[in-house]
């Protein structure tokens, strides 16, 4: 080859290699770059999102232990009907009282714990809970008294005992025959689900 | 029919001009002419074109225009040799080493014309004490000749292709041909009797001894036999060159014995003084080259074969045998043959085919460099931007990937964080409203006093001396209170008062009780014993629920 058939095809080839050169660098390399960083992104999006697929993975657990809230808020509902409902309250007086050997003469609803709304208890209740108080009156031994009143606390949902008196009964002749009048309070706790915006406001403990 | 199947040999040299066309090895049509010596320029190149106009004619009679053309020719400069070099040094030295040994030769620099450099023969047996060789055969030609041949052609409608140097083919096909005939030990000779040249060649099986051009051919005895005879005073040629090769190729070598020939005014004793030279020329470089190629021992066994344009003449080749007292071995294969029926140099052509020695025009080797070089940047061009495009659709495709896939996921995520968020929400309001009941019930369940366990309580630690006549409790605001009321009575050993004294001292250790608080004690008579009424206020002890059993298990006491 002579020089200018050299020249030329130098200028050809550094023709051609700029071009190329040129269009890598304006197109594919810019090109590269964004695929690049979108993939570091997207790489960086999931591993932010981890979290969610952790969740997710303990989303069996979080359900069971909501169906066991859900189960306990039930016990909550059950152990609440004495005071919701006064048929199944006297029901399971009058199953107490078997229970312990005494003889209730008389059940009398009293009223609501209006005399306790001042206090801090009373405070404690939240809507949707009820309260509801009844003087009970009746004869039995000094034991089976202890007995009836131990039972009515612990087995008649929540039960608080608000006042009692005991006296000898002299109408009957067993030397331990008592004459017993009691006044409970049944409450009626609302175990229903709460929102968060409410737990802080009216009806907090 | 297709240009392309054909193949165009052009034949020039300064005796003859030939064009020959061949399809698949088929003759196709051949024009050939013979330029008188006499009328010729002396200039090789004005003689080459005055050639053009005969050629084109030619080329368009025979339509072969654009055909690509194997040129054989023989010019004024033409070198052709064939060097021998030790095969252990391979084939590229050995190709150098002729190179350099053949630009001793040459009147023009090598290095600025055409030359070639092909390896013809690589002997597989060696003599002992000696090497194996490479044969190599050195072509060079002025870049002059070259291109004058290459324009007179393109101007004719022609695109030549490959430059054979007329004693190049020659030996090349002399030498295939000893490959061809020797297959045992027995020592083979051939004679290639050219148009302008011969090659003498000998060898054994797997060797080739010599390679040598002798400048003695067909157109020699044409010459010859054109060459004024002086006889009374004149000088005159019996007969022209047409005439001369005609007569040669018809009637052939005069012999004593008998000569038959068209022309009777014609004599053998006044042709054969005419040729006699140039063929003793042949038979003594023949026996020359046995003489100091072929060992001694050997010599007596060498086969002879003829062959080559020459070998066409009618008694030449028995001539010389009975002159060189060898066997005469005859064409053995079939494509030999048809080479043998073939006119001039192309023989030799034909002969070699495709293995045809051949030089390029260094013009034309750099204009097909450039051409390739060129080619090779827009190839290289396209396969840069075809890799540049599929670079840019590879990152788009990834671009796109990734974006579809992040938006899959960012809905994905959304949706699972929404689905998710709610089950907690509600989980975690259900939790909320059961703990919040739990707390509620704790907060109102603890401070209330566990009665049973005070009644219980009360009833261990009332002894047989103290009878309780009311019990009441009663809560007030945050605590529980309680009135005990009744009487202690003595017995023969302790006064009422000590028995009093003893249950208050009780109540106060019992730890259901706060505090203990005395109201009226009267003295008074019980069942017909002194005795001393009395009233307790007590404040209760909050106590959970289920602790009450544990400390009345404690008292062992069952309670009354």
């Amino acid at each position: 080859m002579n020089p200018d058939q050299i020249r030329t095809l130098g200028a050809k080839l550094v023709i051609v290699t700029a071009i190329c050169g040129g269009l890598y660098v304006m197109i594919a390399d810019p090109m590269r770059s964004t695929a690049h960083d979108a993939e570091i992104k997207l790489s960086s999006f999931l591993s932010e999102n981890n979290g969610v697929a952790t969740t997710l993975a303990n989303l069996p657990e979080i359900l069971e232990s909501h169906d066991q809230t859900l189960r306990r808020a039930a016990e909550y509902e059950e152990r609440s009907r004495p005071a919701r409902d006064q048929s199944v309250m006297f029901a399971q007086v009058m199953d107490i009282a078997e229970q312990a050997h005494v003889v209730v003469e008389s059940v009398t609803p009293n009223g609501e714990s209006a005399s306790d709304k001042n206090n801090r208890k009373a405070e404690a209740l939240r809507p949707g809970d009820t309260s509801v108080k009844y003087a009970i009156s009746g004869r039995g031994s000094y034991g089976a008294t202890a007995s009836f009143l131990q039972q009515l606390q612990n087995n008649m949902g929540c039960c608080i005992v608000k006042n009692f008196s005991i006296t000898p009964d002299y109408t009957k002749t067993e030397s331990d025959g008592l004459q017993f009048a009691i006044t409970i309070e049944l409450i009626g706790f609302d175990a229903s689900p709460l929102a968060i915006s409410e737990i802080s406001g009216e009806g907090s403990p | 029919m297709r240009k392309a199947q054909r193949q165009v040999i052009v034949e020039i040299s300064s005796t003859r001009h030939e064009i020959t066309v061949f399809k698949k090895g088929v003759l196709l049509g051949r024009r050939s002419s013979r330029p008188n010596a006499r009328d010729a320029d002396p200039d090789w190149a004005a003689g080459l074109l005055a050639f053009e106009a005969e050629l084109s004619l030619w080329v368009t009679e025979l339509d072969i225009e654009g055909c690509q053309t194997t040129v054989l020719y023989t010019g004024p400069d033409t070198i052709a040799s064939v060097y021998d070099c030790p095969a252990a040094g391979g084939e590229q030295r050995a190709k150098h080493a002729a190179k350099v040994a053949m630009a001793r030769t040459t009147l023009f620099p090598i290095e600025q014309n055409a030359h070639a450099e092909i390896s013809l023969y690589k002997d597989t047996t060696a003599p002992e004490g000696d090497h194996t060789q490479v044969h190599t055969l050195a072509l060079a030609d002025t870049e002059g000749t070259i291109m004058a041949l290459t324009k007179t052609l393109e101007r004719a409608g022609l695109r030549p292709t490959f430059f054979v140097p007329a004693p190049g083919a020659s030996l090349a096909a002399a030498i295939e041909q000893l490959d061809e005939i020797t297959v045992d030990t027995t020592p083979r000779v051939v004679l290639w009797i050219g148009e302008h040249s011969s090659v003498i060649t000998a060898g054994e099986s797997g060797r080739v001894a010599l390679a040598r051009l002798v400048p003695v051919g067909t157109e020699t005895l044409v010459e010859a036999l054109a060459r004024p005879v002086v006889s009374d005073q004149r000088a005159e040629p019996l007969m022209d060159r047409s005439t001369a090769y005609d007569l040669l190729f018809t009637s052939g070598i005069p012999v004593s014995d008998g000569w038959h020939h068209d022309s009777p005014s014609l004599d053998a004793q006044e042709v054969l003084p005419l040729v006699q030279p140039p063929v003793q020329r042949l038979v003594v470089e023949l026996k020359q080259s046995i003489r100091f190629g072929l060992r001694r021992d050997v010599r007596q066994l060498v086969k002879l074969l003829v062959s080559g344009p020459g070998s066409q003449i009618p008694g030449l080749q028995e001539t010389i045998a009975k002159e060189v007292s060898l066997e005469v071995v005859e064409q053995i294969s079939a494509r030999s043959a048809t080479v043998q029926s073939v006119q001039g140099d192309t023989s030799a052509a034909l002969a070699l085919g495709s293995r045809m020695p051949a030089i390029m025009s260094r013009t034309r080797t750099s204009e097909r460099v450039v051409s390739n070089t060129r080619r090779a940047i827009w190839a290289g061009a396209v396969m840069a931007l075809a890799a540049i495009g599929t670079d840019v659709i590879a990152s788009r495709s990834r671009i796109v990937a990734a974006q579809e896939t992040m938006q899959q996921a960012d809905a994905e995520t959304t949706y699972l964080n929404s689905d998710i968020s709610q089950t907690m929400q509600t989980a975690l309001a259900a939790r909320q409203g059961l703990r919040h009941a739990q707390v509620r019930e704790r907060t109102l369940i603890s401070g209330s006093p566990q009665y049973a366990a005070v009644l219980r309580a009360l009833s261990a630690m009332t002894p047989e001396t103290v009878s309780l006549t009311e019990v009441v409790f009663t809560e007030e605001g945050e605590r529980a209170t309680g009135t005990i009321r009744g009487w202690a009575v003595a017995d023969d050993e302790v006064s009422e008062t000590v028995r009093f004294r003893e249950f208050v001292s009780a109540i106060r250790a019992c730890p259901l009780v706060a505090e203990t608080t005395l109201g009226e004690t009267l003295r008074t008579r019980e069942e017909g014993r002194q005795a001393l009424s009395f009233i307790i206020t007590l404040e209760l002890v909050d106590l959970p629920a289920g602790l009450e059993m544990t400390w009345i298990d404690a008292t062992g006491e069952p309670p009354k």
